[in-house]
């Protein structure tokens, strides 16, 4: 009805009038918000005091911390950006924004975010996926640069392979056996991930279905049935522990840090986590290599608002930012996988199966309903792990569901 | 109504909706709603139906309309259009043009039910899709007509069809294409004729000025599609949803679970009762990281620091009971950026007593209720929360007769109840348990007793968090209907089967043991939160209290009741009486060094490494005069220096209580 239309009347005011110029060039003290800074260190707190140390007095950055739980980060994110539409001189108005890249597109489309030129950025010298990440569905246009990355990576038991003269799977059939063969052997479980109800599970799915050939954007398709069905039978053959329906990266962890599986899919920060003898039984007995697949995308962009009136600041904060150098300080730091490619080729930076798996990454479908579309996924997929026989019934009614919240209802 | 839904009637659905009416100021609204309903009623009473006895409901920028199930569905169709039609020429002809009005109307009849959120039924919603279909919105757009009318497939061809009144020709068939709605429905246009739909727009132009609003209305949300999926996006056939309202709640972890999946409900409903099905907020429930941390944190207005350590600034705040409100409005009495709105109530909740069985046949074997003085055993309590905070409030005013924390003995009374605490299992063997009725109930092995004094009564009140810097009018709106989802029967059933009582004060079908059916008697206080946790926190700190005496026998005896202060956690250690006591106390991890004697002391000194309280007390005559080392040494310290001789007026047995509630207040005081 037309009262609905009132706010996209308002909405589209702030689409089509190109943002006012004060705005965009506006220069004045800005925040920043980022999440919780648990770098050691705190490593983005020291980046923003080198701003502010070469800044002039009236450019400074004030760096705000969002809530720990990512739901909370968003919604304060969200609230705050609502409270301030049409608003452009508010004190409150969190001018730079760390959103996480599978937000992006929804904040974009909710008007929240002002559309940068890929040219003053450069975001040519960046990887391609992470940049796709940040842009419109169909490419017109840019909402945010991108800032760090991650991707996942198989940690093993490199003690246990090295036994039977084998290393790490390149395949999933592969993977499979060793898994279902080698573990029991020795009292391992096979494989662990993150299989709770929440993003992780999209993620691995995501793997999954990618080394099957196919895509979760084509849920009906036999390719991407055989890769969800594959972890279903991972979990009706055992391979895969039952209690793994309920891990996330800290439990999948705690499985293989504890000496309890053969293999873990996780991110990079597993690693010094294994390497912690106070924590770790498997200090000095596992190695990473590449997903037997591609990795999902996992990072941060950083955007302007567009309740921003100090728009020039934002952008040039955001250039200092994302600038190769200081991606390699943050890289030597505070271990943030960089967002720039020319940094891959120095060595050292980043860890070459790391650096494998990013430039193979790929990114989740971006969608304005980012949201309601992955909890939808959550619930049916988490219901599908338990029952192998119903993966091609609920897959193809889930594609029609999809269908409809992709839609916003 | 009641919570049973009522069985599905076949009813006439009509829905009407002003065109373009949120383009107008806001005087002009008001007046079209009143016209609006004054032509509405009229017709239906033009052509013999009786208005008051249908279901309508405000939209805001329309109506939406039940008629009653014996009214033939001929009569609405061959009548009311003409009705209306006749109703609206009169209003419009007084009218200037901002304040006329022109409407879309949707007919369908089918299966409707009512349940206590409203009306529900696929004819109700397909009346909606087809009062959103572009041929409707396009037969007003493009012709003067004052209104246009849209039937479904099935009504037509069951009513109109049949029925020459109903002039079955004046309608003409059209392709509607809404969310699930695909196929043909049927269009009228009063005044004669189709519209024009297929004319050049050139032609009318000059009189158009109101259509081509409608049109460029209708045309934004296309664009806007077309601006933020990119151009490979077909244009929809509806406008795309804004996106949902974000609403944070922040609830007392007792109501954790039953607020969020009540909030979730509604989140889920206001997707599907919105005409164009589209999701209109998102809710985040939290509970911060305490209650008591979360009053601190909207006392101070949220600041940068509390999104980190509690979470998300609040929109709505659910806490246990209305003096954590209180607390903090009185702290934000000095700040302009936050504002709290109590609103009603959204359950209740008695603080009770939870006793094993056998514990119960013993203090409460009849009637199951309970004295206070009987509970020996309870279990600690946590204030930082709202439920901790009234069963600290409920012990306090049971031990001191009233709330009246200034008053000298407080800490010493406060500390014997706290001492009496224990951490071993609630309701096993002696030891009881204070809480709310719905915690001890679920808590395995309690039977519930009620306090015979009566018992404090956690009110759950809704309070509304308003920002005035950055008002959001969208946002205001989910925050009310929030509100009246809670106190709707829906939700107050599941409040009650979650183990709390409903506003009225009933309980649930299947109540714990010993939960009662009538409501327990209530003891009214009105405690002031802040102090309440500051006292009880102060009182169950562990301390460690040095004494220091002559040898003498008074000092022994003094010694002797301080050592009988300390709790099971506390210590009590000896000091020798010599000039360094005060940093011999602080070396030995003391909190409080007590000095008795009954002769003169040598000076103490007194620098000291870290904190002490030191609490001196003569024995002697004059022992705490000005510039006596007791007296210096007290005051250098924060404490006082106590005389316990026998004097006019005073025995020293109240002057020895007196000292020992001085020791007391340096060590659980405030």
């Amino acid at each position: 009805m037309i009262r609905v239309l009132v706010p996209l009347v308002v909405l589209l005011a702030a689409c089509t009038t190109p943002a006012q110029d004060d705005a965009r060039d506006g220069t004045g003290p800005i925040t920043f918000v980022d999440g919780r800074d648990t770098t050691a260190g705190g490593q983005v707190g020291k980046l923003v005091e080198r701003w502010n140390e070469q800044a002039s007095r009236r450019e400074q950055v004030a760096f705000v911390q969002m809530p720990t739980s990512t739901d909370a980060h968003r919604a304060q994110l969200t609230a705050r950006a609502q409270d301030l539409e049409g608003v452009r001189d508010s004190a409150e108005c969190y001018d730079v924004m760390a959103v996480d890249m599978v937000w992006t597109a929804a904040f974009a489309a909710a008007g929240h975010l002002e559309a940068l030129d890929p040219v003053e950025f450069d975001v040519d010298r960046m990887l391609p996926e992470a940049v796709k990440a940040a842009k419109s569905p169909d490419g017109g246009r840019l909402w945010a640069i991108p800032w760090r990355s991650d991707a996942g990576l198989l940690y093993y038991r490199k003690d246990v392979l090295d036994a039977v003269g084998e290393g790490p799977p390149t395949t999933w059939k592969e993977l499979r056996r060793q898994a279902s063969e080698i573990a029991p052997r020795h009292n391992l479980h096979g494989y662990v991930g993150q299989f709770r109800r929440y993003e992780g599970l999209i993620v691995n799915t995501a793997e999954a279905v990618w080394a099957h050939g196919g895509d979760l954007e084509r849920l009906d398709a036999p390719e991407t049935k055989a890769g969800v069905r594959a972890l279903a039978d991972g979990f009706a053959q055992g391979w895969i522990p039952r209690e793994a329906r309920d891990y996330d990266e800290p439990a999948s962890l705690d499985a293989f840090r504890s000496g309890r599986a053969l293999f873990m899919r996780n991110w990079p920060y597993a690693g010094p986590v294994l390497d912690d003898a106070q924590e770790s039984q498997v200090v000095g007995k596992w190695a990473r290599a590449v997903l037997p697949g591609a990795s999902a995308l996992g990072g941060w962009n950083l955007a302007v608002s567009r309740c921003s009136a100090s728009q020039k600041t934002a952008r040039e904060f955001i250039k200092f930012v994302t600038r190769d150098d200081n991606q390699r300080l943050m890289g030597e730091l505070a271990g943030f996988a960089p967002t720039s490619r020319a940094l891959y080729e120095e060595p050292e930076l980043v860890a070459p199966e790391l650096r494998e798996s990013l430039l193979n990454a790929r990114i989740r479908r971006p969608s304005p309903h980012y949201d309601e579309l992955t909890s939808l996924m959550q619930e049916i997929l988490h219901h599908v792990l338990e029952k192998p026989d119903s993966v091609d019934q609920s897959l193809d009614r889930l594609a029609d569901d999809l269908a409809r919240v992709a839609e916003g209802r | 109504m009641g919570t049973l839904p009522q069985h599905a009637l076949h009813r006439t659905v009509v829905v009407v909706d002003v065109s373009a009416f949120s383009q107008r100021h806001r005087t002009p609204q008001e007046e079209i709603r009143r016209g609006l309903y004054t032509a509405l009623e009229s017709a239906f009473e033009d052509c013999g139906l009786d208005w008051s006895a249908t279901h309508h409901e405000d939209r805001g920028d329309g109506v939406f309309v039940l008629v009653p199930p014996d009214v033939p569905k001929s009569r609405v169709v061959s009548g009311l259009p003409h009705a209306l039609l006749g109703e609206l020429r009169r209003y419009n002809a007084t009218r200037n043009e901002d304040a006329r009005i022109r409407l879309r109307m949707a007919i369908t009849a089918g299966e409707v039910q009512h349940d206590e959120h409203g009306v529900v039924g696929d004819d109700v919603t397909l009346a909606f899709r087809l009062l959103d279909a572009k041929p409707l919105r396009d037969a007003l757009a493009h012709s003067t007509a004052l209104f246009a009318l849209i039937v479904s497939q099935r009504f037509f061809e069951d009513v109109i069809r049949p029925d020459p009144a109903a002039d079955p020709d004046s309608f003409r068939r059209v392709d509607v294409d809404v969310k699930e709605v695909h196929g043909h429905a049927w269009l009228h246009v009063p005044n004669g004729g189709a519209p024009v739909l297929n004319r050049r727009p050139t032609r009318h132009r000059k009189k158009r000025a109101k259509p081509r609003r409608a049109l460029a209305l209708l045309m934004l949300p296309l664009l806007f599609v077309g601006i933020t999926n990119g151009a490979g996006a077909a244009p929809p056939a509806v406008p795309p949803c804004p996106p949902p309202v974000q609403l944070n709640v922040l609830v007392s972890a007792e109501k954790e679970e039953v607020v969020r999946s009540l909030a979730l409900e509604l989140e889920d409903d206001s997707g599907r009762h919105n005409p164009l099905g589209c999701k209109e907020f998102n809710a985040l429930v939290f509970t911060g990281k305490s209650a008591k941390a979360a009053a601190e944190a909207l006392g101070r207005g949220w600041q940068p620091s509390d999104l980190t350590e509690v979470g998300a600034e609040p929109h709505v705040w659910l806490p246990d009971t209305t003096a954590e409100v209180r607390a903090v409005k009185t702290a934000l009495l000095e700040r302009t950026d936050v504002r709290l709105h109590l609103r009603q109530g959204v359950a209740l909740s008695p603080v009770v007593l939870g006793a094993s069985e056998e514990l119960a046949a013993q203090i409460a074997p009849q009637d199951g209720e309970v004295e206070w003085r009987d509970v020996t055993r309870p279990a600690a309590v946590d204030t930082s929360s709202g439920v901790g905070l009234a069963a600290a409030t409920a012990l306090v005013h049971a031990e001191l007769g009233g709330l009246d924390l200034s008053r000298r003995d407080v800490a010493r009374k406060l500390h014997d109840i706290t001492r009496s605490t224990t951490t071993d299992e609630p309701c096993v063997g002696g030891v009881s348990l204070i809480g709310s009725e719905k915690a001890v109930a679920d808590t395995e092995g309690c039977r519930v007793l009620y306090p015979r004094a009566g018992a404090l009564v956690l009110d759950h009140p809704f309070v509304e968090v308003e920002r005035p810097d950055r008002p959001n009018q969208r946002r205001l709106r989910i925050v009310h209907r929030f509100l009246e989802h809670l106190v709707s029967a829906r939700a107050q059933e599941q409040f009650r089967r979650a183990g709390f009582r409903d506003v009225a004060g009933n309980i649930g079908a299947r109540p714990g043991p010993g939960v009662r059916l009538d409501q327990p008697r209530r003891l009214s206080v009105e405690p002031d939160a802040r102090a309440v946790r500051e006292a009880w926190e102060a009182a169950s700190r562990r301390r460690v209290i040095g004494v220091a005496r002559d040898g003498s026998p008074a000092a022994n005896v003094f010694a002797n009741l301080v050592w009988g202060l300390a709790g099971p956690r506390d210590q009590v250690i000896d000091l020798p009486l010599t000039e360094g006591v005060a940093e011999a106390g602080v070396e030995q991890g003391a909190n409080v060094v007590v000095l008795v004697s009954a002769a003169q002391v040598p000076p103490i000194a007194k620098a000291v490494s870290g904190p002490v309280r030191v609490v001196a007390v003569g024995i002697t005559e004059g022992a705490c005069a000005a510039s006596t080392p007791l007296y210096e040494a007290a005051q250098a310290h924060g404490g006082q220096c106590h005389e316990i001789v026998a004097r006019n007026g005073s025995g020293p047995t109240q002057r020895q209580e007196d000292a020992l509630d001085a020791v007391a207040r340096a060590a659980w005081g405030g």
